[in-house]
């Protein structure tokens, strides 16, 4: 039904509008809220990085922010690199 | 002279949401410059509700702790350049702020704005004891419900007690039906209990609802009763005196501009 | 003869002494002192509210024949009322208090089941003296009038605005609202509470144990209802909307009726 409307150019209903920016908007209350899991996220991203890059774990920093631009949060991500540890 | 306006209730899920995005909407419509306030941190609601939630970048705890200025943290709305939303924090709760910080903030903003809104969050605890601590002039909303009024009743004692003397009316969401058939409560039974000024009575209606899916408040909607309610209660707390609407009828405004023009 | 110008008749209300308005004053006296000393055994320790009817008396003379009651027997006298306006054997009928000083009350409504009491209901009691407590100071404000200072009278709140939900007002006295008070507001009195408007709270009077203690509304409806030491609330069927009452205890009960 939805995508009968879509293929005739009217308008979304309005509940699936709601329901769209309800999902993106619970996405980034649980990424906020959740601070463990961001803890885990951050260090498991270190090691990943660091298996293949030399990094600064002083100034590495992750965070999850709102862009104006895009519809969903980003990560935005601070990888200061010291030394590359595998060459091709 | 700039006011600052709180919006609040007690009991949870009555409106005040609903009535500070309309009215805050309404008053940047006619031309004031208006900054809406949401002071329900930890359960953010206000930009949802505006159809702001992904311009957020700082929010109140941000401003109030000083890691960036108000403005960064202000979002103007697309829709209309006199409008700005201050969103509360969703990682915080209520103790992230205190009563006095409120108030420094309020009197930033009442040097840039004509009307700072503040969306009281439900209860009488932090949450409550800050929104109101800036604010000059206060709302209170109810549904005609006995729970809704008691705790209306309870909120209207507490303001008084804290200098917000005077606080105006607003009965939302009733039902002409209902209360035709003596199933629900008028506008002159809350009154007697309550016993403070009407600011405004807006009918239930199902555009509200509509509204909120979309993030575009009811006032931008021609056709919309409640819209119309809230326009007029804007008009109000502007100063202009606007009679209260017939709500036996179901027209609308739409519906009126039609009859005028045909 | 003066045999017959003292006239003890005793009803549930309380003794009326019949005077004889033509006699003397002092022999009046002298009969009166006669036949309360034959009496004293009949009238044994009872408390009673003694009346004087028939005869205008001076204060200085209402203040001597109360004198002669109060030491030729072992009644405990609370208090005299002058003139009224009927009796009759079961019945007696004083007119309400208002500002030309009248006092109505009729018992005949109320008193049914205390047909058995000789002694007058201790509320009643404490309601009546607060009453004519307000007459007789006023009557004998150039003097000072023994009965009025046996009397307790209670400091009073006047509060003036209603009550809303949450406010708890506690006084260490009796309680007068000049207004209304709101469901979820509560009044704690160590006395009587009187409200001017609609009681829809909760209300404690006699707090914590004064029997006598009543609480009046105009529009009587509260949530809970507690005097002295006992507590009830109307139930749904018998609720009255918007109408005066008052509520106090008799017989270890809360007793409600109308004004």
């Amino acid at each position: 039904m939805e995508n009968l409307s879509l293929i005739f150019g009217k308008k979304k209903s309005s509940k699936s509008v709601a329901k769209d920016r309800l999902k993106l908007v619970l996405v980034s209350d649980r990424i906020n809220c959740n601070d463990q899991m961001f803890i885990n996220l951050k260090n498991d991203v270190l090691k990943t990085i660091s298996n293949y890059l030399e990094i600064d774990e002083n100034a590495f920093e992750i965070e999850i922010i709102n862009s104006e631009k895009e519809e969903s949060p980003i990560i935005n991500a601070q990888v200061p690199i010291k030394n590359v540890k595998f060459r091709a | 002279m700039s006011e600052v306006i709180v919006i609040t209730s007690g009991k949870g899920g009555v409106g005040k949401t609903t009535a500070s995005a309309n009215i805050g909407m309404s008053l940047a419509t006619k031309g004031y410059t208006v900054a809406l306030l949401d002071a329900d941190i930890g359960l953010r609601n206000l930009d949802v509700v505006m159809g702001l939630e992904n311009r957020i970048v700082y929010d109140i705890v941000d401003v109030v702790d000083g890691n960036c200025r108000i403005k960064q943290a202000l979002i103007k709305d697309k829709r209309n350049p006199n409008l700005f939303l201050l969103p509360a924090a969703q990682t915080k709760d209520k103790e992230a702020v205190l009563p006095g910080q409120m108030q420094k903030l309020c009197s930033s903003l009442k040097e840039d704005f004509d009307y700072v809104i503040i969306d009281c969050p439900a209860g009488i605890e932090r949450g409550f004891k800050n929104a109101i601590s800036g604010a000059d002039k206060a709302i209170v909303i109810t549904t005609p419900e006995v729970s809704a009024v008691r705790d209306a009743d309870r909120i209207i004692g507490l303001l008084e007690a804290n200098n917000l003397s005077n606080p105006k009316l607003i009965l939302n969401r009733i039902r002409m039906d209902m209360v035709n058939r003596g199933d629900m409560m008028t506008l002159e039974d809350i009154t007697e209990i309550l016993a403070i000024d009407v600011l405004g009575v807006v009918p239930d209606d199902e555009s509200v609802i509509i509204s909120t899916n979309r993030g575009e408040p009811a006032v931008l909607d021609i056709k919309s009763r409640a819209g119309q309610a809230f326009r007029d209660i804007s008009a109000r707390i502007s100063g202009e005196d606007v009679p209260f609407m017939d709500l036996n009828t179901k027209e609308n405004l739409f519906d009126k501009l039609k009859k005028a023009f045909s | 003869m003066t045999e017959n110008s003292v006239i003890f008749k005793g009803n549930r209300d309380g003794i009326i002494i019949y005077l004889d308005e033509n006699i003397a004053y002092e022999d009046l006296k002298y009969e009166l002192n006669k036949k309360l000393k034959d009496s004293s055994t009949f009238f044994g320790d009872t408390s009673a509210t003694i009346y004087f009817h028939g005869r205008r008396l001076t204060s200085f003379q209402e203040e001597e024949l109360t004198y002669l009651v109060k030491n030729n027997t072992n009644l405990k006298v609370n208090f005299f009322l002058e003139n009224h306006q009927k009796y009759d054997n079961n019945e007696i009928e004083l007119q309400k208090i208002n500002s030309n000083n009248k006092i109505i009350r009729n018992y005949k409504k109320e008193n049914e089941e205390n047909t058995k009491k000789q002694e007058k209901p201790k509320f009643r009691k404490s309601l009546e003296e607060k009453i004519i407590d307000a007459t007789s100071h006023f009557k004998n404000r150039n003097k000072k009038d023994k009965n009025i200072e046996k009397l307790n009278l209670s400091n009073t709140k006047y509060h003036k605005g209603s009550l809303r939900n949450g406010m708890s007002l506690s006084f260490d006295g009796s309680v007068v609202i000049v207004g209304d008070v709101n469901p979820g507001a509560e009044i704690i009195s160590v006395g009587n509470v009187i409200v001017l408007g609609s009681l829809k709270g909760v209300v404690h009077a006699g707090y914590t144990n004064n029997q006598e203690a009543f609480v009046a509304a105009i529009c009587f409806n509260p949530t809970q209802i507690r005097i002295a030491d006992l507590i009830t609330y109307i139930p749904k069927e018998k609720r009255v909307l918007d109408a005066p009452k008052m509520a106090y205890i008799e017989n270890s009960k809360i007793y409600i009726s109308d004004l």
